[in-house]
């Protein structure tokens, strides 16, 4: 009842609010300030443009990707393919994607440049030149990439996961930057979706490499779960009604499960029919066993399997300072055939091809996820290095023990199993492949490789995803071997 | 070469303007700060002698006339008493103002029936006091004013 | 009793002189700044500097000349605001600039007659009733007379000039509060006060004006919090108003729009969330020191020299000196409270709470909807913001403290005065 009293009260609630106002200024600058500055919308750096010469981007081996002639106009490298290749992590010069020519205008438009920078230019006279960025990409790498891929719409992406640098982001179709102006003008025709950056924005059904996902939830929960064995002898059966599993009912094979529908029942199969018989859990992975990974999910439970996906990053937003990516997402099934279904990457599951390249590459680094980088080094036109990289952790996702076990497991996939495509004369490969099935069988599936080279000097991890690629051990796999037989070739990783 | 020479004073300039803006808002914390104290330190001396003191309202002769409360006041036209006000409207022994844990209270002294608080007669017993109350005693006309936090504890429960 | 002696010659008030010079210096240089921009000197620019070093110096020596018990800060810190606004307006356009300093000499006026008003207060407590009739009926009157601007329908235009009369019905509604609730123990007796706020608050809905509808139901609800201390039905109250909070989402389209851009700004980048993604990315652009003076481009945010004033200052200034603005409005809510502490009668004690908590909430409420942490309403930044009648408002809310400032310290002074007989 004290007036007097209640006034302190208040006071100290306001001040509390002023503080989170104040608090929540930084944070939310600290954040989001790069992106909201580099929108392609910001018209300052439009005008920016008209004042000061903007700076190369370069990929780490120095190629110059882009630059400005005498002129005044935006030049890119004369090889085509590799143009395109590179399109996507270079960006374009008309606000239409958000690549390094946007993200990084910081540096390319000068707004970092110091005083004293500032200052010796002004008296010398000379004209303002922005900073050269230097990408971690390396294009040579991108190009042989984009050229493997062959007709497959997709992405690709390839990471050192000892230090999250990128040495390969490539989408395809890609636009070329040189004729963006012609695009937006219509003289000349762009393949659909070729704006988009499938590496980071493509959400995808992940289909079989999910199963790691559902693997490490196994080794957390299931106790045992490496010396039991299960035994896959057909398609499981889940009521109409209620998607209850009905582990009584046996199905035989015929044309009504290649449709999932047997009768009474909803079903759940394994790819072609190939079922295992009795098999172990390390097999199961190797040969990719539906039968035994549904069964696994709906044993580790929708709630577990959801917070195993979270600690993996699932649903996060990610704010990573050098690329804007959509996050992947997992949505808790109420029913044990959605269970089953997501367990084996269907259902709802979506990932995007980096944050499967960060998974795998974190079980690589002994389950340490690192965060992506694709900014090498800033460079003044004097050649004075402006930029430390510093290597950040994303997040201690695995224990060493769960890292050390999938490892194994994916070196055994490619040795003994469905990913054997992927290896390489000399070097011991890692992986999962992915067969995604997107519709009742009117589309093709999208095929999917994530892998690694087991390698102190060559720590590559990689992710392909080709959109209807068919079968992922069939026509993924060999992708990523060959991309990462040329990564080890060149070097990228010294 | 002029804009360029404002460019880069505008840029210089930037470190001054955040500079001088924080070292105002620490002046103004470290000012203010030292006002609180010295206003929190009176606050004590006088809260710690009385708890407030009444202001004359009428008769004109007497407007305007304060006297200190302190924890007993007896109040009439005698000169034996802590506040003694001349009027010949009051008794020799009016009313009494006395301290209590839970405030400050009036009461009527032997009962005379001429003691009004806020315009409404005080019988038998004691009134609690608010700021701002007005007594009057016979035509004598008196405003209360607490000091500090002895307002607070008159207006709690 | 030597002890008393010393405590009287020791309650000197504190000089503001170094603060003053400071300040002095920070409004020169800027106009400097300013003047400089094109090759030849721009003397307008120091002119305006000038006005306003003058009628600073004008108002802390006569005010702290005449009342030693003013609360010099307050003043400092609301003159200061009213600087930085200048300083920006003067920068996208010294049209505006001069029409704010006018405006700010009539609210300095309006400030000197609102203290020596309050030398009275219960001068006023005997008006209330006039003031509920006045505020209500010009209110109502609004509806006939108004003239649409900025998407609400209460302004008064009259050629150039536009005013918002519900601006000074903030001021009458915090005398309004303070008298129903200054004697708690009538809580019966307060309908008459219900149905007002109640009255002025769905008019302000009504006309579109949903800034200032919560404003005062805010303000309404926390004094009468502070009055009376019931829980209870503050509760309710707050309940209630987040239940209307709620069926205004889901019955005006304006609502669910003002809700959907806070979300997403970014999707509806050429529509309706423009404003909001140009005022992010202006103050993105500025960066920890800000871009510079005139090396920003504010005239894209729509608002730019009254709502969004926020974003131009980080653009220019930066976020270090955003969040001293902020601060500053904190200090201003800190002593605006202090000064309630100090009241000699609940009376003045509400009105000086009302004053504060109005200044608080308008405030916050602007800052956290331009940097999008709560929904962006449509009000301005007290003394900061570009606009005659909300300059008016905010320098008669402070007066109106000033006076109670004055009024405390003096009844503190006597009381001490007292003691030494």
């Amino acid at each position: 009842m004290s007036m007097r009293r209640n006034i302190k009260t208040m006071l100290v609630i306001f001040a509390a609010m002023f503080v989170v106002l104040s608090v929540y200024l930084l944070y939310t600058v600290n954040a989001y300030g790069t992106r909201w500055f580099s929108n392609p919308y910001n018209t300052r750096l439009e005008n920016q443009k008209n004042n000061i010469i903007a700076g190369d981007i370069k990929d780490r081996d120095g190629t110059t990707l882009a630059g400005t002639n005498t002129a005044g106009d935006r030049t890119y490298i004369d090889d085509s393919s590799m143009r395109k290749a590179t399109a996507h992590a270079v960006g374009d010069n008309y606000g239409q994607t958000f690549g390094a020519e946007n993200f990084f205008s910081k540096y390319l438009l000068g707004f970092d440049q110091s005083l004293l920078e500032r200052f010796s230019r002004m008296v010398s006279e000379k004209p303002s030149y922005g900073s050269d960025v230097y990408l971690t990409i390396n294009a040579e790498l991108c190009d042989y990439i984009y050229a493997q891929m062959g007709d497959y719409k997709g992405a690709v992406v390839v990471m050192n996961y000892k230090t999250g640098e990128v040495y390969a982001k490539v989408s395809k179709p890609a636009f070329d930057p040189k004729y963006v102006a012609e695009y937006l003008s219509g003289k000349r025709a762009l393949a659909g979706g070729a704006m988009v950056n499938r590496v980071t924005s493509g959400r995808y059904t992940p289909g079989s490499v999910f199963k790691i996902v559902t693997a490490v939830a196994a080794l957390r929960y299931i106790p045992y779960v490496e010396s039991r064995t299960f035994q896959c002898g057909g398609p499981l059966a889940f009521d109409r009604q209620t998607g209850k599993y009905l582990p009584a009912i046996t199905i035989d094979e015929d044309e009504q499960t290649k449709a999932g529908i047997s009768g009474e029942y909803r079903v759940l199969r394994d790819y072609n029919g190939d079922y295992h018989g009795e098999i172990d859990f390390v097999t199961a992975f190797n040969k990719s066993c539906n039968h035994v990974f549904a069964v696994l999910a709906m044993e580790i439970g929708a709630d577990r399997l959801a917070r195993v996906a979270k600690e993996l990053g699932v649903g996060d937003e990610f704010l990573f300072a050098d690329i804007v990516t959509a996050s992947s997402s997992y949505e808790k099934p109420n029913s044990d055939v959605d269970l089953a279904w997501s367990g084996i990457g269907q259902y709802t599951d979506i990932m995007t091809p980096l944050h499967m390249c960060m998974i795998v590459a974190g079980i690589a680094n002994e389950g340490v996820m690192m965060e992506p980088e694709l900014l090498w080094d800033v460079r003044t036109t004097s050649g004075v290095s402006t930029y430390t990289r510093r290597s950040a952790i994303y997040k201690k996702a695995l224990s060493v023990t769960e890292a050390a076990k999938l490892k194994a497991m994916m070196l055994s996939a490619v040795k003994n199993g469905t990913g054997r495509n992927a290896a390489i004369a000399g070097y011991d490969v890692g992986g999962k492949t992915g067969t995604a099935e997107v519709s009742s069988g009117a589309i093709k599936p999208n095929a999917w490789f994530v892998g690694f080279v087991d390698d102190h000097t060559h720590p590559i991890a990689i992710c392909v995803v080709l959109e209807q690629g068919g079968s992922g051990g069939g026509n993924a796999a060999p992708v990523a071997g060959k991309a990462l037989k040329k990564a080890i070739d060149l070097g990228v990783a010294k | 070469m002029y804009e360029n020479a404002y460019e880069i004073v505008v840029l210089a300039m930037r470190y001054v303007f955040v500079a001088l803006i924080l070292y105002i808002l620490l002046r103004l914390v470290l000012h203010s700060i030292t006002e609180f104290r010295a206003v929190q330190q009176i606050k004590e001396q006088v809260r710690g002698v009385s708890s407030g003191y009444l202001e004359v309202l009428a008769p004109q002769e007497l407007r305007g006339e304060t006297f200190v409360l302190r924890r007993e006041n007896s109040i009439g036209r005698s000169k034996r008493c802590d506040i003694f006000i001349r009027h010949e409207s009051l008794a020799l022994l009016h009313a009494f103002i006395y301290e209590k844990k839970q405030g400050l209270f009036l009461t009527d002294y032997e009962n005379r029936a001429n003691v009004y608080l806020n315009g409404e007669l005080v019988k038998k017993g004691e009134e609690l006091l608010y700021t701002a109350d007005e007594l009057q005693l016979g035509d004598v006309k008196l405003k209360l004013h607490l000091n500090g936090e002895q307002a607070e504890e008159a207006d709690g429960q | 009793m030597a002890n008393k002696k010393s405590a009287r010659a020791r309650w000197k008030r504190v000089s503001a002189a170094g603060l003053l010079t400071l300040i002095i210096l920070f409004e020169l240089t800027a106009f400097a700044l300013l003047a400089f921009r094109e090759s030849t000197p721009d003397v307008n620019a120091f002119i305006l500097g000038g006005i306003l070093v003058v009628l600073l110096l004008f108002q802390y020596l006569t005010l702290t000349s005449i009342f030693r018990h003013l609360d010099r800060y307050i003043l400092i810190i609301a003159n200061l605001l009213v600087a930085i606004g200048l300083i920006v307006q003067y920068r996208i356009d010294p049209e505006i600039a001069f029409r704010q300093v006018t405006w700010f000499a009539v609210g300095m006026v309006a400030m000197y007659v609102c203290i020596l008003l309050m030398r009275r207060p219960n001068f006023f407590r005997k008006l209330t009733l006039v003031i509920m009739i006045a505020c209500a009926g010009v209110m109502m009157a609004l509806f006939v007379l108004g003239s649409e601007k900025y998407g609400a329908t209460n302004w008064i235009i009259i050629g150039d000039n536009s005013l918002q009369p519900s601006e000074l019905v903030k001021a009458g509604t915090v005398f309004i509060l303070a008298h129903w609730l200054a004697n708690a123990k009538r809580l019966r007796g307060i309908w008459p006060l219900l149905l007002y706020v109640v009255a002025v608050v769905g008019m302000l809905v009504l006309q579109r004006d949903l800034g200032a509808a919560v404003l005062i139901a805010l303000t309404a609800l926390i004094v009468f919090y502070v009055a009376t201390g019931n829980k209870g039905l503050t509760v309710l109250g707050l309940g209630a108003g987040c239940a209307g909070a709620v069926a205004g989402y889901f019955m005006f389209d304006h609502v669910r729009v003002r809700v959907a851009i806070w979300k997403n700004p970014w999707a509806t980048y050429t529509g309706s969330g423009y404003q909001i993604a140009q005022g992010l990315m202006a103050i993105a652009s500025g960066g920890v020191f800000g871009m510079g003076l005139t090396r920003g481009s504010p005239k894209l945010i729509p608002a730019y020299h009254t709502d969004y004033i926020f974003a131009v200052i980080c653009e220019e200034f930066g976020i270090i000196f955003g969040v001293a603005v902020i601060a500053l409005y904190l200090a201003l809510i800190v002593r605006g409270a202090l000064v309630a502490l100090n009241a000699p009668d609940r009376y003045t004690m509400l009105i000086a709470f009302g004053c504060t908590v109005l200044i608080t909430l308008q405030s916050f409420i602007i800052i956290a909807g331009v940097i999008k942490l709560i929904p962006l309403t449509g009000i301005t930044m007290p003394f900061v913001s570009y606009g005659g009648s909300s300059l008016l408002s905010s320098m008669i809310l402070l007066g109106i403290l000033e006076g109670v400032a004055i009024a405390g310290g003096e009844t503190l002074e006597k009381s001490l005065r007292e003691i030494e007989v």
